[in-house]
């Protein structure tokens, strides 16, 4: 009987695979099968290195230097117990030898094991030694690894199981290219981890629960990052239907692949610029190899709160350098910082409403040397590279904030020399007060980028991340498409208009953003085949005549039904297509 | 030998109280266990001391088995009735 176990899709992708067991306490555990003739050796290892951890201890203990407490010294006294008691070393050695699994495994499972035990203490200092515990097998596991480095190279045709997997390690893991896919148990969408897997273009599914205690070291593994689905202990039959599908996959992703080599023009040949959302730098490589036209938008909040400090004016610099590596793309698109309360480490202003709070270009304006900096940094590149960069302001509200920062932007600029037409500065549509001064707003710069998942939100006033509202943040909703043709409506002729969020990457989306005579869809890479295809299969006049009719009408699900009808009934391979639909 | 006692100390047999406990222990030949009802452990461990959790009047059952057996025994009831040095 094969297992199967479901969660939430976050990378694309089919693989299969070895499992690799990863823990992750505060240092990252694996977990290896042994042979009967390393049981000796593994023992041994296990006993150096507590020797080694004691040695360490008691150095610390004598170094002068140290002018440590007696509380001090007593919790030092007791961590050499720990690592002198017979019990824990004996229930060690004795799961190395019975379970013949590595001694970073037995000890992490032993001490685990204890901490349980002592779940019932109420008694809180007791509790608290219970860091004590956690602190030692680190030490215990990081003196193993010293005594033998190799036990981490990743082989190739790895499947990384992981309880929770860290951004810096998912990093160093999928380093050298042998993971094929990763499965945790925690984890969601928007984690960072996330982020890092699909910008690599690993197949990826979070939130399994327990599958890192559910599946052993070496098995193979078949990873489906469009369902969510893993699968293991196969059969002959459930393997060649696996198989099946896995060529299905790869000719589905061939046809995916000449699709991302076309424009994305309709029938009647309007052209549409389909270009990718990023979060990383390095995504650009992926980005192209999905057929982007470009970067429609690079989020800047990942590089500002993956360190402890902002990044500084140079770090900046050799990032927004990378997007233009390889000669990729000759424009880019930056999107200043869009960070709000919730995101800042500094909670001495915390806010009891974030995403209406000081954000996006609020916090900007308001921490005038952030970004002043960012500016810098981006002009820096134009200078240096000779390339276009594209600056989008997020969370305008009002035309104070556009003059006040273009003011800014040009101050800044005059300290270096730039190109006139390397520099485009745009405005997130994405509030419904800029939406009623668009007019206005695109007078003022160079385009406009209609930001969905937040005018969706704020149109309906529901927070997008409030699972309870998802019957009412829906795209459909008959206010957000008037809301969209309130834009076309009011913009002056010719103005560049994008899309960016994920209503750019939903097929039945496309007939209203056709509509509108949209220049540009941003979105995730991976979507961009598959927006590329239906674009193809759809007219301008066929879009036109469906919005007039969605614009009558005043449900979701009408209008849902109304634009998916459309994309039914014109699209080629629609069924083989929704199979994989991401 | 065996010989049932109280804890009379304040905090009980925390991390402290145990360290001390099991320094003791280890230099007697003889094993030493200590159990609070159904539960009985080593007494050489720091693991096993704490995993009882015996605070403040609770009863405790203390064996020594051993060449030294009696003269462990007098020790360990000595550092209990010493309350483990915690209140001079």
């Amino acid at each position: 009987m094969s297992i199967e176990k479901n969660g939430i899709a976050i990378s694309p992708g089919f693989s299969v695979g070895n499992a690799l067991l990863i823990n992750q306490a505060k240092t990252v555990v694996e977990k290896r099968k042994i042979k009967t003739s390393e049981i000796v050796m593994e023992v041994n290892r296990f006993q150096e290195a507590v020797e080694e951890s004691k040695d360490e201890i008691s150095n610390m203990k004598q170094n002068k230097n140290n002018e440590y407490k007696i509380e001090h010294i007593e919790i030092l006294d007791f961590n050499i117990l720990i690592l002198e008691d017979e019990i824990l070393a004996g229930e060690v050695i004795d799961t190395i030898t019975k379970k013949q699994i590595n001694a970073e495994w037995a000890l992490n499972k032993v001490l685990t094991n204890k901490s349980k035990e002592f779940a019932f203490v109420k008694d809180l200092y007791m509790q608290e030694r219970l860091a004590d515990f956690y602190y030692i097998a680190e030490r215990i596991t990081k003196n193993l690894r010293g005594l033998n480095k190799n036990l981490f190279e990743i082989k190739s045709n790895t499947i990384l199981v992981a309880h929770d997997l860290s951004p810096i390690d998912a990093l160093k893991y999928c380093r050298n290219g042998n993971v094929n896919g990763i499965v945790t148990d925690l984890g969601g969408t928007t984690s960072h981890t996330a982020i890092i897997a699909r910008s690599l273009g690993i197949p990826t599914i979070m939130s399994l629960l327990n599958i890192s205690t559910s599946v052993e070291p070496g098995q193979r593994i078949y990873v489906d990052g469009y369902k969510g689905r893993v699968k293991w202990k196969v059969n002959k039959s459930e393997k060649d239907e696996l198989n099946t599908l896995q060529s299905k996959y790869t000719s589905f992703q061939k046809n995916l692949f000449e699709f991302s080599k076309l424009s994305g023009e309709t029938k009647d040949k309007k052209i549409i610029s389909i270009k990718a959302n990023i979060e990383i730098s390095s995504e650009v490589k992926m980005a192209q190899k999905y057929g982007a036209e470009g970067i429609g938008m690079y989020r800047t909040e990942f590089l500002f709160t993956s360190k402890e400090q902002f990044p500084s004016l140079d770090e900046q610099y050799e990032d927004y350098k990378e997007l233009f590596k390889e000669n990729l793309f000759n424009e880019v698109t930056i999107r200043t910082l869009d960070i709000g309360g919730d995101k800042i480490q500094d909670y001495s202003h915390l806010e009891n409403n974030p995403a209406l709070g000081l954000r996006g270009i609020r916090y900007s304006l308001v921490n005038i040397d952030i970004f002043k900096t960012q500016l810098n940094a981006i002009f820096k590149v134009i200078e240096s590279e000779k390339k276009k960069i594209r600056i989008l302001l997020p969370m305008i509200s009002n035309i104070d904030e556009i003059d006040k920062s273009l003011l800014v932007i040009d101050e800044v600029r005059k300290n270096y020399s730039i190109d006139s037409n390397h520099l485009s500065v745009g405005v997130v549509i994405e509030t419904p007060s800029a939406v009623l001064l668009v007019e206005e707003i695109s007078k003022k710069v160079n385009f406009i980028s209609v930001g969905t998942n937040d005018l969706i939100q704020y149109t309906l006033a529901a927070d997008r991340t409030n699972e309870t509202l998802e019957n009412i943040i829906s795209p459909y909703q008959p206010s957000v498409v008037r809301m969209l043709n309130l834009i076309s409506d009011k913009v002056p002729a010719n103005t560049y208009i994008s899309i960016c969020g994920e209503m750019a990457n939903d097929i039945n989306c496309l007939p209203l953003f056709i509509a509108m005579g949209v220049r540009e869809l941003s979105m995730n890479y991976y979507s961009i085949p598959r927006i590329k295809s239906a674009i193809h299969d759809l007219s301008f006049n066929d879009c036109v005549e469906t919005v007039q009719h969605c614009l009558n009408l005043t449900t979701h699900e009408e209008i849902k039904n109304e634009l998916s009808q459309l994309i039914r009934n014109k699209m080629k391979g629609y069924d083989s297509m929704m199979d994989y639909e991401v | 030998m065996k010989k049932k006692i109280r804890i009379s100390n304040r905090l009980g047999l925390h991390a402290r109280a145990s360290s001390k406990l099991v320094r003791l222990t280890n230099n007697f030949k003889s094993d030493v266990s200590i159990s609070k009802g159904e539960l009985a452990i080593n007494a050489k461990s720091i693991l096993g001391i704490l995993s009882l959790a015996a605070s403040l009047g609770v009863e405790i059952e203390i064996e020594t088995k051993g060449d030294d057996e009696e003269f462990a025994m007098s020790e360990v009831i000595s550092l209990f009735d010493s309350k483990f040095g915690e209140e001079s």
